[in-house]
């Protein structure tokens, strides 16, 4: 019982730790993006790729993608 | 009905919800790749003159909403109702502030109106139906927020939070995308 309710926290901090590193990886990308857009406009069409990169990261971790092909677990 | 067949038949029925989810998602995304392919056909190297700080600003918004939606989500899944409603609140607060960034004040203050030539039919058409959908998401989340709120969702059966995180990160895709095409690529005009 008590080995249950340990396994279920540690699931729990380390899906709340996934969470909190793509929130970070995705605000450091967006910092980037803003200081390259702002002082060399010319390279912005290249952030297009940072922001395919940004958007698979919330496609995979936030979204669950996933999920789509395990239908028979709930979401966690 | 057994309780293993009721249980079967719910992973069915989730299944069922989430493909139906991403159909939507998917076919919604074909509206807003239209509106960026009239950006890069109509603007070109060009982009409309605004505020930088408060695109930044407006995004950092939506990152972090992102992030306390996914938290909710995972508190849910773990039973933790009073820490998914704490989440679900801040998520539908961002969003709000967002649109209040969005509409409330780069509307007013950028330099051009809708019917300023190209870039403020782009600008506008852009910002104006990826704001409608930050509403219908607020909405939503408020909805989420208060059947959670009555008790509704558990860690086994929570598909209605499910569904509007993965929503909510849509919108948020979405941003990823229109923040670089309306703010950050080309030379300002």
């Amino acid at each position: 019982m008590a080995d249950n309710k340990d396994q279920v926290a540690s699931s729990r901090g380390a899906e709340l730790g996934t969470g909190a590193w793509v929130f970070g990886m995705l605000g450091v990308l967006t910092f980037g993006e803003f200081i390259v857009g702002v002082i060399a406009p010319p390279w912005g069409s290249a952030l297009l790729l940072v922001a395919a990169f940004k958007a698979f990261f919330v496609v995979v971790y936030y979204m669950h993608v996933g999920r789509l092909f395990t239908p028979d677990s709930e979401s966690h | 009905m057994s309780t293993q067949a009721v249980a079967d038949n719910y992973a069915v029925k989730l299944g069922r919800n989430r493909l139906g989810l991403w159909l939507f998602i998917f076919s919604d995304m074909f509206v807003f790749v239209g509106l960026f392919v009239a950006r890069m056909v109509l603007l070109g190297p060009n982009r409309p003159e605004l505020n930088q700080m408060l695109g930044l600003a407006v995004t950092v918004l939506l990152l972090m909403s992102s992030f306390f939606m996914n938290r909710a989500e995972v508190e849910m899944a773990h039973g933790n109702r009073p820490a998914f409603l704490r989440n679900t609140f801040i998520t539908m607060t961002l969003g709000v502030l967002f649109l209040l960034g969005v509409v409330g004040v780069e509307w007013q203050i950028a330099p051009f109106g809708p019917a300023d030539g190209a870039q403020g039919a782009v600008f506008y058409s852009m910002t104006g139906f990826h704001a409608f959908h930050v509403l219908t998401g607020v909405i939503f989340l408020y909805i989420v927020w208060n059947n959670g709120r009555r008790g509704a969702y558990s860690a086994e059966k929570h598909w209605g939070v499910e569904a509007c995180a993965v929503y909510w990160h849509f919108v948020d895709v979405v941003w990823m995308f229109f923040y670089v095409g309306l703010y950050l690529m080309g030379s300002p005009v």
